[in-house]
């Protein structure tokens, strides 16, 4: 029987490193997956995976399963280690439209056995479009409602409100949809 | 930031906090009010609930061959953050309750703290700040200047995203202060300016990096003052 997420997580909060080990393959593609959507250059994207299960490595003691799943704390550290990159180097080399095409729903579905994102992409995809670019800007891409305003060309107050809107929406989608 | 911000101030701003696209100022305002109230903490909490989730989206993407082994080499050499004994923890727990207390404080105007019985009563009634926005914790170290005289206070705040404040009382001079954060391994990272009037400032800003890799904090001012603040 598989060890479940949590349990490798408290493993290696233990130090174990077969657990480390074990999680590191459970999770590498989903991982450098997002590194290279946000980053946009494969030897970067390989580089803010590295640093990201670092992280879950040294951090492992602090998940607190009631904030959320292991799938999500993870992907959570990975993307803020690669907007850390992405904000030092002072570029924007991601190509937001391969990210935007998420939104797509005739787009094919990339994560067979994780029922999970197939939940939160109808949830996505129940929002009006413009609210869901302005969620998504903000969450992969740490873009600020200033960024997306100038970036869609928009008011400050229009990109402010399609964040909240979007993300109020989508935060209710998903509790219907909760056990 | 002088006014401490009310419930119809803050959730406007929930969702910015929680895609982690606000500003340090402006999260740092919402930590401080969703520190002692419920309602907006339990609406942040969902709202960064669901913005996680979104994560879930991006495309699985296998690595390169030989990933697995880089990563599992980098983890032998780095030590997870082992759990602390209990007792050390609770008391860690609640020096960090301390520290957003002083947050509160500084960010009320009232700059200047001391470690009374008020304040620890006070902090008491702060215990679940931390668990604001992922908090892992939060650090406050002196700013000193180069004969020793505090002029400040550094607030590190450990979380998703991470934050560092800096409030100055009394710097030396006027005008803008360049900081730079030095990591353990020595590097310096150049992070950004606050602006320094009647010698008093208050300013937030994101911090890129973990608590722990943290050594020093500089600030450098007009006229040649050079501020400190260390970690351990
Ligand atoms: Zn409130």
């Amino acid at each position: 029987m598989a060890v479940t997420d949590e349990g490798l997580v408290a493993g290696m909060a233990a130090g174990d490193s077969q657990a480390a080990a074990a999680f590191v393959r459970r999770y590498q593609a989903r991982v450098f997956g997002l590194a290279l959507t946000i980053v946009g250059v494969p030897a970067t994207a390989e580089e803010v995976a590295q640093e990201a299960f670092l992280r879950a490595w040294r951090y492992a003691g602090g998940y607190d399963p009631r904030r959320g799943a292991v799938a999500s704390w993870l992907l959570t550290i990975t993307r803020n280690a690669a907007i850390d990159v992405v904000r030092v180097s002072h570029e924007r080399p991601y190509e937001p439209d391969t990210l935007l095409g998420l939104l797509d729903p005739q787009a094919e579905r990339p994560l067979e056995g994780w029922p999970d994102a197939d939940r939160v992409r109808t949830a996505l995809h129940g929002l009006p479009h413009e609210q869901a670019v302005a969620v998504v800007l903000a969450t992969f891409y740490g873009l600020t409602a200033r960024e997306i305003a100038e970036r869609e060309d928009i008011p400050l107050g229009t990109a402010k409100t399609r964040i909240r809107l979007g993300l109020i929406r989508l935060r209710d989608q998903l509790e219907v949809t909760d056990d | 930031m002088t006014d401490r911000p009310d419930c119809e101030g803050v959730r406007p701003l929930l969702a910015e906090v929680a895609t982690g696209a606000a500003t340090g100022p402006e999260r740092a305002a919402v930590l401080l009010h969703t520190a002692t109230c419920d309602a907006c903490r339990t609406e942040l909490a969902g709202l960064a609930k669901a913005a996680d989730e979104l994560l879930l989206l991006a495309p699985a993407h296998e690595p390169p061959t030989g990933f697995e082994s880089a990563v599992l080499n980098r983890l032998h050499e780095a030590r997870p953050a082992r759990r602390t004994p209990m007792s050390k923890r609770s008391w860690t727990r609640h020096l960090a309750v301390v520290c957003a207390v002083l947050v509160a404080a500084v960010l009320t105007g009232a700059v200047v703290w001391q470690a009374t019985a008020t304040d620890r009563r006070l902090a008491a009634e702060h215990r679940q700040t931390l668990s604001v926005a992922g908090g892992r914790y939060l650090k406050a170290l002196p700013i000193l200047s180069s004969t020793g005289v505090r002029t400040g206070t550094v607030f590190l705040y450990q979380g998703e995203p991470s934050w560092l404040l800096v409030s100055l009382a009394g710097a030396p001079t006027d005008g803008e202060y360049r900081m730079t954060v030095i990591d353990r391994d020595g590097v310096a990272h150049p992070s950004g300016a606050c602006q320094v009037r009647h010698g008093d400032a208050v300013e937030g800003y994101p911090l890129y990096r973990a608590v722990t890799e943290i050594a020093r904090i500089q600030l450098d001012g007009p006229g040649g003052v050079h501020l400190e603040a260390h970690t351990a």
